[in-house]
């Protein structure tokens, strides 16, 4: 009974929310066609007519694949320094203090300084890559460090006494606890790294999601711009999802 | 002190000596990459330039942060009173997370103008988003059986606002507000860096143009600097809301 009841809740919960959303993009369309934002702001229909164009819809599918593969590369380099840092700090405390820091740090420094400085030092291919992985270094070190200390202190106890190794604790306890907190985390992060890499764009890169936005709004293109905006808005809410999912089906394991 | 001072910034000094050493190493020009000593020494010896960017900077990040806030908080509030609002909203503000607002503000530049509100406006849209999540949760994360209690009472739902489910938000906003700070800055950064309206993005943009990257990067460091103090304030004050709330 409460479960059919908890199961009506979630299709209500549901159909409410994809009426919002159908809501929200009917009133882009209406705001569009009434001119409300002047020409900055076209109706949704004239930014979907981008993607029937073939050679736009190619320029788009190039650049996103860019975009994608920069993020992609800044996300595994930033979330596996996060997890090692976090991994040091739990395994050396004393440097605990010191790394937190850091990694404050390291997150307060301005994508626009860095930018210039990595063009000139990696190079432009690189550079995206580069400022993607900083947030995302971040986020998954907080995660992961806090993900960490969540292991029940009773199943620690009894590891202990058991005389299993440091690793065989890890493994089947500390990494296992710390899977919800780093996923929600990475799930954060997908969206941070795709906004690293289209700053990083804006720094010169050769091509990308990043330049397309640039150079549309100097051209003024605006529906391309649109367009552009809502491929890596789509991207970012696909990764989402998909980490979302990840982590409800962890969580229902866990539970 | 000193050793606590240490403790704490052992990373950051390794970092930085690293750089120096690198740059003492390398025979990179000084328009492309500078030392942190001599960007420390533009910094001691032309300390009132970077006043007024500093303080620019500081107050649109907070003003944006604080409409940011409180938009959020009370799109909450409708929320909370009503399912088909919290339902109907609840899609728009997942889609506004997963948009990367700084991606748009060329856009939000375009349609509110290269001026100062679109740049407290861009704040304002990107610390929304976790005070309204946030604010949220806490709204429902009431005390066990105090509902129950609540209703025993009568109590009418504007009491329920206020004197419970408000409360209990209060940890949740300590952690939006954490969460909000971390960004704001280097938000409010990046937006004065495209639409140069003033500020440490806006002399950052300057300065570079004109080749002075012992200035830019003084300009980042204070950005640096601005943000690792805001979100450890923010930090500390989150600590003691849990304790004062726990």
């Amino acid at each position: 009974m409460r479960y059919a009841e908890r199961n009506n809740g979630g299709v209500q919960r549901a159909l409410y929310q994809a009426c919002g959303f159908l809501l929200l993009l009917a009133a882009w369309q209406i705001a569009g066609k009434a001119g409300m934002g002047g020409k900055t702001l076209p109706a949704l229909s004239d930014v979907l007519r981008v993607y029937t164009i073939g050679w736009r819809r190619a320029l788009l599918l190039r650049a996103a694949v860019t975009t994608v593969s920069s993020a992609g590369i800044g996300l595994l380099l930033g979330a596996a320094l996060g997890c090692v840092t976090a991994l040091t700090a739990q395994l050396l405390p004393v440097l605990e203090p010191g790394l937190d820091r850091l990694a404050v740090v390291v997150n307060a420094l301005p994508a626009i300084a860095l930018g210039p400085v990595l063009i000139i030092t990696v190079g432009r291919e690189a550079t995206p890559a580069l400022l993607a992985a900083i947030p995302v270094f971040f986020l998954i070190y907080v995660a992961a460090t806090s993900g960490l200390q969540s292991a029940d202190q009773r199943l620690g106890q009894f590891f202990k006494a058991s005389g299993a190794s440091w690793w065989t604790r890890f493994l089947y306890l500390d990494a296992i606890s710390a899977l919800p907190a780093l996923l929600n985390g990475m799930k954060l992060a997908v969206t941070t790294a795709m906004i690293g890499a289209v700053v990083g764009e804006w720094f010169g890169a050769p091509t990308g999601l990043g330049i397309v936005i640039l150079n549309t709004m100097q051209n003024f293109q605006i529906p391309l711009m649109w367009a552009a905006v809502l491929v890596v808005a789509g991207i970012s809410l696909t990764g989402y999802g998909v980490i979302g999912l990840l982590q409800s089906a962890v969580e229902r394991r866990m539970a | 002190m000193i050793l606590r001072f240490l403790k704490k910034s052992w990373a950051v000094i390794l970092l930085l000596l690293l750089w120096q050493i690198g740059v003492m190493t390398t025979n990179y020009n000084s328009i492309v990459v500078v030392s942190p000593l001599s960007v420390l020494q533009d910094l001691t010896m032309h300390a009132p330039v970077y006043i007024v960017p500093a303080l620019w900077t500081t107050g649109f990040a907070l003003g944006g942060l604080l409409l940011g806030m409180l938009a959020g908080l009370v799109l909450a509030v409708i929320c909370w009173t009503s399912k088909i609002l919290s339902g109907l909203l609840q899609s728009s503000a997942l889609l506004l997370t997963a948009t990367p607002i700084v991606c748009l503000i060329p856009i939000l530049a375009r349609l509110f103008g290269y001026q100062s509100r679109t740049e407290l406006l861009t704040v304002a849209i990107m610390t929304f988003f976790p005070s309204f999540v946030y604010a949220g949760s806490g709204l429902r994360r009431l005390p066990q059986r105090s509902q129950e209690l609540f209703a025993a009472l009568h109590a009418s739902r504007w009491k329920r606002l206020v004197l419970l489910a408000l409360p209990a938000a209060v940890p949740e906003l300590a952690v939006a507000l954490r969460v909000g700070t971390a960004y704001s800055i280097l938000v409010t950064v990046v937006a004065e860096f495209l639409m140069q309206t003033g500020g440490l993005g806006d002399m950052f943009a300057v300065t570079m143009q004109q080749f002075n990257l012992h200035r830019a990067l003084g300009a980042s460091v204070i950005a640096m600097a601005l943000s690792t103090a805001l979100y450890e304030a923010s930090s500390a004050l989150e600590k003691r809301v849990r304790l004062r709330f726990a």
